[in-house]
């Protein structure tokens, strides 16, 4: 018998010795099993989650585009045009039939009273354009108090629907008669008659180290440099240096612009092309290209002067323009409304609705007047709103053609300063304007300086009678400024 | 005498790893996963042969790539109005993210083929896993024979804006006189439509695209 254990024993052993190994290939075979299967399944259930989320999206898309006649002349007859993109759900709504897209606008003389409905139609000559058109009725166009309307459109297939401006009736679209505008014919743009600057505030090299400014370069990306800069009434310059994570302060009064040495705030940014504008108090409003979740607008952070977070609101819109610090606090021109929108007051910032109700065409000035803009062609009307009524208004017409006006605002004494990039198929330059009541009371070209890129429309600041431009090149960025003086 | 390792204990063992296997991978999943957005793409090829398309089908496909992802040498999206992989190292393919580059999105959108020397047009779903064979620098000089330079005044809706390193598509004009370009911008941006001023930029040209109907 206890041979026989001894052997077992043995056996037993032997057995175990082997069954060792089977055992850890098991264990592993089995862990990587699970992995796998869960993996597999989890990947399933979000495509699967996705695919469904999508077909139902699909339905719901009714995106509108318009550009308003915001600025119209005696004799003009306006047409609203709309280029409303929907989707017919289906295995691949992008390679699928058109949808039917249907709308109207609502509109009125003036900007009180009660709304007429007109349908629109699509455009016939360019169908497959997916614009639609109303031609606004002569009396009302003929109003010398102007006009105001919002659109309603539809997806005519699943119903979606979708009104712009988003505010409809209680913040429409407003359209204002020019009345006498001073007509100003600006000649052919001199390409390389540029005025120097006054002086060189501000100049920093590329790079992450003190006193240096982040730069992106490389294949299939674009050349961008810190995306924006405010100026304060007391000089102090504030760059958005978002890709090396902060802000830059110049202090007025340092030293000449080599020998700068900012003070460098910390901010928690995403690092993608942001607008900035800066408040008395050092408070920073920074526009972000982006939201942070699912389907999300631009976002804007408040920001204190020392870096801390203070708060941060969704715009309504989702694209934006430039944000500015205005007389009531932090508002952004938004799209597709073309609206500008109030965000917030130095105690809160605004939502949604707020954002909306409040929406109006121009920028609001210091003075309580709005100055609305639109470049049409290449003319630039300019007029200085005040109760809804048009009281001073330009005309800028010119032969050389005209991409997107920098800056429109008023200074103190009145007169009007607009800073307009110009260009040929060869060349690009600024024209600077200050407009008065009579037409240009100072006139000069800048160069476009604009090596890296900046968020679209923050390459000018105007502070008081000076004009800043913030520029760049294979070397630095930099901040130039231009005293403004009247030729008579 | 010794307990064995039987069978069954090997069985009761192998079902616990597996749980367990199953347990670790859905905790750390979305990280792993989401760089491999592109397993769940579709092939490159052939794409979908069309007789023609217009300007605003060009616009919709951009349209529907706004919100979504950045991926350099990409590529593909889905339409969840979100970039799944948000903030991955720049300029490397290998990161398999979501979303195309500049380029590749407006390969797709100009409904172009790989063969660059035909002007068909074909279709390419946004799940289609394909960049192209142009880069900016490409479409700013009109290499391949859909593409075409454009003069900077006649640039409109659905025509680009390409310099040597971006190109994005115009998407409509707003009253400051700025395009609306959509564009799949880079890694902290994503693919969406912004205000830019190319227009009057030194840096770009038009780019245009043959044969919109």
């Amino acid at each position: 018998m206890q041979r026989q254990s001894t052997r077992q024993a043995s056996e037993e052993r032997v057995h175990r010795r082997h069954q060792l190994p089977l055992l850890i290939i098991a264990l592993v075979a089995a862990t990587a099993m699970g992995g796998t299967t869960a993996a597999t399944a989890l990947a399933h259930a979000r495509q699967h989650a996705a695919a469904v989320a999508a077909d139902e999206e699909w339905g719901s898309i009714i995106d509108v585009s318009h550009l308003p006649p915001l600025l119209t002349v005696k004799g003009e007859k306006p047409v609203l045009d709309y280029r409303i993109a929907c989707f017919v759900p289906g295995p691949d709504p992008l390679n699928g039939p058109p949808c039917e897209a249907q709308g109207d606008v609502f509109i009125r003389a003036g900007q009180q009273g009660a709304f007429r409905r007109l349908p629109l139609s699509a455009d016939a000559e360019t169908p497959s354009d997916g614009m639609y058109s109303v031609s606004v009725p002569d009396d009302i166009a003929a109003s010398g108090d102007g006009f105001s309307y919002y659109a309603v459109l539809r997806n005519a297939d699943t119903g979606a629907t979708s009104t712009l401006p988003r505010g409809g009736a209680e913040a429409p679209q407003r359209s204002f008669s020019m009345g006498a505008a001073v007509e100003v014919d600006l000649g052919e743009h001199d390409f390389g008659a540029e005025r120097s600057a006054t002086e060189r505030v501000v100049a920093a090299g590329w790079g992450s180290g003190p006193g240096e400014v982040g730069l992106q370069t490389g294949r299939d990306v674009s050349t961008v440099g810190p995306s924006a800069f405010d100026v304060g009434d007391d000089g102090t310059i504030t760059v958005l240096d978002q890709l090396n994570g902060r802000a830059l302060r110049y202090t007025s009064g340092s030293a000449t612009a080599s020998k700068a040495t900012p003070e460098e705030i910390a901010l928690d940014l995403t690092g993608g092309i942001a607008d900035m504008s800066v408040a008395k108090d050092g408070t920073m409003y920074i526009l972000e290209p982006n939201g942070a979740g699912r389907g999300e607008t631009p976002l804007l952070r408040e920001v204190a002067a020392d870096g801390t977070p203070i708060s941060a609101t969704n715009t309504a819109e989702k694209i934006t323009g430039p944000v500015r610090v205005g007389r009531d606090g932090p508002v952004v021109q938004q799209f597709p409304a073309d609206q500008w929108m109030p965000m917030g007051t130095d105690e809160r910032l605004f939502g949604l609705s707020a954002q909306l109700s409040a929406a109006r065409p121009g920028l609001l000035q210091e003075d309580g007047n709005e100055i609305v803009l639109l470049r049409t062609g290449n003319e630039i009307r300019v007029a200085k709103v005040s109760a809804q009524r048009v009281v001073e208004a330009w005309r800028v017409k010119s032969p050389t053609d005209v991409a997107e006006v920098q800056l429109a605002e008023a200074q103190a004494d009145g007169d009007v300063v607009v800073v307009a990039r110009r260009y040929t198929e060869e060349d690009g330059g600024y024209s600077v304007l200050e407009l008065d009541g009579r037409g240009i009371a100072d006139e000069f070209n800048l160069g476009l300086e604009d090596y890296a890129e900046t968020s679209a429309l923050t390459r000018f600041r105007l502070v008081g009678d000076e004009l800043y431009q913030f520029g760049s090149d294979p070397d630095a960025m930099y901040v130039d400024r231009f005293e403004l003086e009247e030729s008579r | 005498m010794t307990p064995a390792i039987t069978p069954r204990k090997i069985l009761l063992a192998a079902v616990a790893a597996f749980v367990l296997g199953a347990t670790l991978i859905s905790t750390v999943q979305p990280a792993w996963a989401t760089h491999r957005f592109t397993a769940s793409c579709g092939p490159a090829t052939p794409g979908i042969g069309i007789s023609n398309f217009s300007r605003m089908d060009v616009y919709e496909y951009v349209l529907i790539a706004a919100g979504e992802g950045y991926q350099w040498g990409g590529g593909c999206w889905n339409n969840n109005n979100r970039d799944d992989q948000p903030g991955d190292p720049p300029r490397t393919a290998s990161t398999h993210g979501e979303g195309g580059d500049c380029s590749g999105l407006v390969f797709k959108a100009w409904r172009e083929l790989t063969n660059t020397s035909s002007t068909s047009n074909n279709y390419w779903a946004i799940g289609a896993n394909v960049h192209g064979p142009y880069t900016a620098s490409s479409f700013k000089s009109g290499s391949g024979a859909p593409n075409v330079t454009t003069a900077r005044n006649q640039v409109g809706f659905a025509d680009a804006w390409a310099s040597t390193t971006h190109i994005g598509i115009v998407q409509g004009t707003v009253s400051s006189g700025s395009d609306v370009i959509g564009e799949a911008k880079g890694e902290a941006e994503g693919t969406n439509e912004w205000l830019r001023t190319y227009r009057g930029s030194g840096t770009y040209a038009g780019a245009g695209r043959l044969g919109y109907g």
